[in-house]
C-alpha cells in the first residue's frame, strides 16, 4: 500500500467557496482577505467562455482547492477514471494542490447528483478504501475525505460512523477533511455528543476543514443547506476542533451555496475563522505542545 | 451482488420513484423524504434553468410529470452538473411514447433552449478572434463555438401567445462571440448550406462560389459569386467566420 506521509497540503489559512453568484462582487474587490478559494471541479472543468475566463482571472491571483461532488467513492458502479483524469488535468492547469471528496455515494446505476450515506460495514470500508487508493494513484497525491451530513443511518451497520471513517482513512492512507457543520448537523439529527464523536476521529490526520450554515425545519430536523450564517454552536465546535488538530492553520473553508449575503458579511465569517485559527495557534505556542 | 450494491439499488429505485416504490426496511419515512426532496429539487433546478420556454408552455402538472419520468427512468452518465439538461434532452429524444403526448414542436424547442446553455459553457480549443479585414483571408474558418441549426418549426418565435400552427423550415446559426455572448441569427437556406460546407472543410474564399454552385446545381456566374461574397462578408461581421490565425493557447 502506498501510504502518503504528508497529511496536509502546504496551503494554510482561510478560504471561501467560489460560486458564480459571488464573482461580480469578488471582481470589484482589489485585494481580498482570503487565502484561497474552493471549487467543485464538476462545476468548472470542461467549461469555457465567460466562466473559464472568470475562473482563470482568480486562479492566477489566488490558490484554489478542489472539493469534489460526483466521484461517488462509496458507489458501486466502476470508479470514473475519466473524471479523475480530467480532474487531474484541471488541477494542473490551475495549479491546484489539494483535492477532497465526500465519504458518500451519489450514483446507483446512474448519477443521482446528491450525496447519500454509506452503510458502516466492513465490506464498505474495504470497498471505499480501495477506490480511494485508486483515486490517489491516478491523482498522484493523497486525497481528503469529508464526513458527510446524512439523514438516516443505512441499515446493517457493524460499527459506529467514527470507527468507519477511521478505518477508511487507516486503510486508504488518505487524510481527514473535517466538516464541523456536518458533524454538528448529524449530532443534532441523531442525538449524539459532537465532541465525543470528534474525539473518536483520527484528528491527527486532518488536512482540511469546512464550516457552513444550515437550515432547521419546523419539526427540528436540520438540513445541511449551506444557505445561512454559521451558528454559535458550530463556531464553538470549530474552536474545539482547532484545539485538537495538529496545526490550527490548516486550510479551512467557509461554504456558502445560495441565499448569498453581501460579500462583506461572508468576509466577517472568514475573519471569524481566522481569529479562531490564530487564537488556537497562540494557545499551542504558549503550551509548547506543537511547532 | 454485494450488500452495498443491493442497498444502493434498492434505495435508488425508491428515491427515484417514491410514489410507486416501497421504502426499503429500517429507513424512517421522514428521513427518506429529505432525500426525495433534495435529489429531485436539485435535478429540477438545472432543468428549470435551461428550459424556461418549454416550462412556460406546459401545465405545472405536465412539467412535473416530465421531470419525474426523467428522474425515474433515465440513468444519467455524466458526472458534470452542467450536463444534466443534455441528459434530459437525450431522455426526451429517446422517449417516443412521451413525445407523442407533447406538442409536435416540443423537442425542437427543447433542443433550441439547450443550445443556448451549450454555447454559454462549451470549452473551445482556440479563442474566438474576429476577422478585422473581410477581404481575402487565406481560408474561411468557422467560429468553433457554433451550432448550425435547421428546425422544422420556428422555435425562436414560440411563446405562450404565439404557438406555431404548421411546420416552417427554420435555419438559425447560434454562436458564442469574442465577448463570450451567445447570439442567435436567423439565416436563409443558402447561408446555412455555406456554413455546412465550411464545417466539412476550411475553404479559401475564392473556392466558395464554385462549391456552392455545385451543391445548388446552378451555374457559377459573376452574380452568384457576388452573392457568395456578400454572404461571407456578413458572416465575418457576425463572427460566424473568424480569424483563421487564432491558434491554440490564445
Amino acid at each position: 500500500m502506498n501510504k502518503p506521509t504528508r497529511v496536509s497540503a502546504p496551503l494554510q489559512g482561510v478560504g471561501l467557496g467560489f460560486r458564480r453568484e459571488l464573482i461580480p462582487e469578488l471582481k470589484q474587490s482589489a485585494t481580498l482577505p482570503i487565502d484561497f478559494f474552493e471549487i467543485a471541479p464538476e462545476n468548472w472543468l470542461g467549461i469555457g467562455g465567460r466562466f473559464e475566463r472568470d475562473l482563470r482571472y482568480f486562479t492566477e491571483q489566488y490558490p484554489f482547492t478542489c472539493h469534489g461532488l460526483s466521484l461517488s467513492l462509496g458507489g458501486t458502479e466502476p470508479l470514473d477514471i475519466e473524471l479523475l483524469q480530467n480532474i487531474k488535468a484541471f488541477m494542473r492547469q490551475h495549479n491546484i494542490q489539494l483535492y477532497t471528496e465526500h465519504l458518500s455515494w451519489c450514483s446507483d446505476d446512474g448519477h443521482l447528483y446528491d450525496l447519500l450515506p454509506i452503510p458502516c460495514t466492513d465490506e464498505a470500508v474495504h470497498w471505499v478504501a480501495e477506490r480511494i487508493r485508486q483515486a490517489q494513484d491516478i491523482l498522484e497525491m493523497p486525497i481528503g475525505i469529508e464526513n458527510a451530513s446524512y439523514y438516516f443511518s443505512p441499515p446493517g451497520a457493524q460499527m459506529s460512523e467514527e470507527a468507519f471513517i477511521s478505518a477508511v482513512i487507516e486503510e486508504s492512507g488518505c487524510f481527514l477533511h473535517l466538516d464541523v457543520n456536518n458533524l454538528y448537523v448529524n449530532s443534532q439529527n441523531f442525538g449524539f455528543d459532537p465532541l465525543a464523536y470528534m474525539n473518536a476521529l483520527p484528528l491527527e490526520r486532518t488536512g482540511y476543514l469546512h464550516v457552513a450554515g444550515h437550515f432547521t425545519e419546523d419539526d427540528g430536523l436540520i438540513i445541511d443547506t449551506h444557505g445561512a450564517d454559521v451558528i454559535d454552536p458550530v463556531w464553538a465546535l470549530l474552536a474545539q476542533a482547532y484545539r485538537r488538530i495538529p496545526s490550527p492553520l490548516i486550510p479551512s473553508c467557509l461554504e456558502r451555496d445560495f441565499n448569498f449575503p453581501p460579500l462583506s458579511e461572508l468576509l466577517k465569517e472568514v475573519q471569524q475563522i481566522r481569529d479562531q485559527q490564530n487564537a488556537a495557534r497562540a494557545m499551542q505556542q504558549r503550551s509548547g505542545t506543537h511547532d | 451482488m454485494t450488500e452495498l450494491r443491493k442497498f444502493q439499488l434498492e434505495f435508488g429505485r425508491y428515491v427515484r420513484d417514491p410514489a410507486a416504490q416501497s421504502l426499503p426496511e429500517h429507513i424512517p419515512p421522514r428521513r427518506a423524504r429529505v432525500y426525495e426532496e433534495l435529489l429531485f429539487n436539485n435535478i429540477s433546478g438545472f432543468i428549470n434553468a435551461c428550459f424556461p420556454v418549454c416550462r412556460s408552455l406546459c401545465s405545472a402538472e405536465q412539467w412535473l410529470g416530465l421531470r419525474r419520468d426523467f428522474f425515474r427512468d433515465w440513468r444519467a452518465q455524466s458526472p458534470y452538473f452542467s450536463q444534466i439538461p443534455a441528459e434530459f434532452l437525450a431522455f426526451l429524444e429517446q422517449n417516443e411514447a412521451l413525445l407523442e403526448r407533447l406538442p409536435p414542436w416540443f423537442l425542437a424547442l427543447a433542443h433550441y433552449e439547450w443550445v443556448e446553455l451549450d454555447l454559454d459553457v462549451r470549452k473551445a480549443d482556440n479563442a474566438v478572434v474576429p476577422l478585422q479585414d473581410t477581404r481575402d483571408p487565406k481560408a474561411l474558418r468557422l467560429n468553433p463555438v457554433l451550432h448550425n441549426l435547421a428546425y422544422e418549426w420556428p422555435v425562436h418565435k414560440i411563446r405562450p401567445d404565439a404557438l406555431p400552427e404548421a411546420p416552417q423550415a427554420t435555419f438559425l446559426v447560434a454562436l458564442r462571440n469574442a465577448e463570450h455572448q451567445v447570439r442567435f441569427i436567423e439565416v436563409n437556406p443558402a447561408t446555412s448550406m455555406l456554413i455546412n460546407l465550411l464545417q466539412e472543410q476550411e475553404l479559401p474564399q475564392e473556392h466558395v462560389p464554385e462549391a456552392m454552385a455545385g451543391l445548388l446545381q446552378r451555374p457559377c456566374d459573376e452574380a452568384f459569386a457576388g452573392f457568395c461574397q456578400q454572404v461571407i462578408e456578413q458572416l465575418i461581421t457576425q463572427e460566424v467566420i473568424i480569424d483563421p490565425c487564432s491558434e491554440q493557447g490564445a
